[in-house]
């Protein structure tokens, strides 16, 4: 990332609403004045960069174990957020990396964090002010439940639909599929366990 | 100097991704104890309360909160309890000790009514409905009720003022037909705890002026004869008594105190030295103590309450198949034999315990304890096939 890039990144988080009332004051490249009634048409260009930021429930569907045998989560619908960055290669396929952390509670009422940290490939396909989006990441997590941690590898699928509201922001909605592989080895081979989990969420995109 | 930067920033990163790894435990199964989790009952009767005691009698399961409540046996855990009516009381009374014979259950209440002295012992009798006041102790102070080898025993608080100052004192009486006689015991500046029978006798403790650091142990072959004091009890107070016997071969009077340890003492009446007791740490009294059958071996389970700023409480096991005190293990460990890894932590981990009782008829544990401080109930049952314990449910 270069370093304008990086410190743009660092003020949008930091001042993203402000940032996007300003945005037409040329920190944002090409913003133009919100046109939230009829979109704005959408042209992705390679260079183009995006920084999402997503919020949504989280939904722990099922664990299996290594043997195939399957059984419930155990785990209450929690919340989940994610920070994504991505860099467009040609004008739909992307790459980039998320962070992302979902918060859980069994059904004994412990508390079960998971963070993952991945890099992603995704391309988007744009129909107007209407940009579809498909995404496969691949990365770790670190996860914690009350006081024990593991960290292991992470995998994710999603699927998601923005509509480009004005040239430096689109919103819209997103769905992921979280694959959790929980694996232990030596004496403990019998803990291995996969997690698996649906992430649904309103989310935003800002393109630098 | 950008070289310099990105260096320490790689090592940055490479020292948080180790810290990371080295936290990680590998010995704990995340997705496999959540997969063995029971869910917490957050409409239990005894949600974020603390139970002290639970008496099994006549087909029902008996639990003093402030009033009493009470299931069925073929209610199933977890259903049905609902407050006791008592004559004139009706629900509306504190419980201040309860304990069942063969043939009686016996509650000492006292009337609801702010400042009332209106206190008694009512009765139950096996197959009956109704409960009966009770002639004798009729506005008694009673502290405790208790049953050892089918007789029922209850302490007696007597308290005196002088000028300002009022002080306490423990008596304990037995009952005899229907009238309550003292014991030859003197009275104690402490409660006298749950007393057990062990080697053809009974056994009691207390703290007999509020300035000793030990208990007293009295034992009798009989109520009504004099008791002796044990010449060398343990070095710190006793809080809780129990009898191994009635789960093997192994004879021993296990006592708890207060600094932690666990004194086993076998039919010569000798305390073991110290470097054969057993104790756990040092910042944990123990506050309850069963002995119980798992598979081919008898455990020794000692629920605790936590000292000097520690947060968990929880309970320990030790394998006394042999007579002789292993060592303590938590309860979530994977030897454990009450209940899983899962099980433990997401039930008793951090709630003090104050009392474990087994039907045997049934075969079910039940574990007192003080939820206040948790998301939990404060009742747990774990029902014993006969080899294995099925793990804790709330109640």
């Amino acid at each position: 990332m270069k370093p304008s890039t990086a410190a743009t990144v660092a003020l949008m988080l930091l001042f993203g609403p402000a940032l996007s009332l300003s945005a037409s004051d040329g920190i944002a490249t090409s913003a133009d004045t919100p046109a939230m009634a009829t979109g704005k048409a959408s042209t992705i260009e390679i260079g183009d960069q995006t920084i999402g930021l997503a919020i949504g429930l989280h939904l722990p569907l099922f664990i299996f174990d290594k043997d195939l045998t399957v059984t419930g989560a155990n785990t209450n619908p929690g919340a989940s957020f994610s920070l994504t960055y991505q860099y467009y290669l040609s004008h739909g396929f992307a790459l980039g990396g998320t962070f992302a952390g979902a918060f859980n509670t069994t059904i004994g009422d412990r508390n079960l964090f998971v963070a993952p940290l991945s890099l992603r490939a995704a391309y988007t396909w744009v129909f107007g002010s209407i940009e579809l989006g498909l995404d496969v990441e691949a990365g770790a997590y670190l996860m914690k439940l009350d006081s024990n941690f593991f960290m292991g590898p992470f995998a994710k699928a999603g699927a998601s639909a923005y509509w480009r509201v004005m040239n430096a922001w689109s919103i819209g909605i997103e769905t992921a599929y979280w694959f959790i592989p929980e694996i232990h080895t030596g004496d403990y081979i019998s803990f291995t366990r996969y997690g698996n989990a649906l992430e649904v969420g309103i989310a935003a995109a800002y393109h630098l | 100097m950008k070289a310099l930067r990105q260096s320490a920033a790689f090592g940055l990163v490479l020292s948080l991704v180790l810290a990371a790894l080295a936290s990680c435990d590998n010995t704990y199964g995340f997705y496999k104890t959540i997969q063995e989790e029971k869910a917490t009952v957050k409409d239990s009767t005894f949600y974020r309360t603390s139970v002290r005691d639970l008496v099994p009698f006549d087909g029902s399961y008996y639990s003093p909160l402030v009033a009493i409540y009470a299931r069925t046996l073929a209610s199933g855990t977890a259903q049905g309890w609902a407050a006791v009516s008592i004559p004139v009381y009706l629900t509306d009374y504190t419980t201040y000790g309860m304990a069942a014979t063969s043939t009686t259950l016996y509650a000492a209440l006292q009337s609801g009514h702010q400042a009332s002295t209106d206190r008694a012992i009512f009765s139950l009798a096996q197959g009956g409905t109704a409960w009966t006041r009770m002639a004798d102790f009729d506005g008694v102070d009673v502290k405790a009720l208790y049953s050892v080898n089918d007789t029922l025993f209850a302490v007696r608080a007597t308290s005196t003022t002088v000028g300002t100052t009022s002080t306490t004192s423990y008596g304990l009486w037995y009952l005899s037909g229907s009238t309550y006689v003292q014991t030859s015991l003197p009275e104690s500046s402490g409660l006298f705890i749950r007393g057990a029978y062990f080697n053809g006798e009974y056994w009691f403790a207390a703290q007999v002026t509020s300035t000793d650091t030990t208990s007293t142990i009295w034992h009798a072959s009989d109520p009504t004869a004099s008791w002796t004091a044990l010449p060398s009890p343990p070095s710190s107070l006793v809080t809780c008594l129990t009898a191994t016997l009635q789960t093997s071969a192994v004879d021993k009077l296990a006592m708890g105190c207060k600094d932690g340890s666990v004194y086993l003492m076998g039919t010569d009446l000798l305390l073991p030295t110290t470097g054969t007791l057993a104790t756990l740490d040092a910042t944990y009294s123990v506050t309850a103590l069963i002995a119980l059958p798992a598979g081919s071996k008898t455990i020794l389970v000692a629920g605790s309450n936590a000292l000097y700023g520690a947060t968990a409480a929880g309970y320990r096991e030790s394998d006394i198949s042999t007579g002789s005190p292993g060592s303590f293990v938590l309860g979530d460990v994977s030897t454990a034999s009450l209940a899983t890894t899962s099980s433990y932590d997401s039930s008793l981990i951090s709630m003090p315990i104050s009392r474990f009782v087994y039907d045997a008829a049934n075969k079910s544990l039940f574990a007192c304890a003080s939820a206040s401080d948790t998301t939990y109930s404060g009742l747990w049952s774990n029902a014993y096939d006969g080899s294995t314990w099925g793990g804790w449910t709330s109640e």
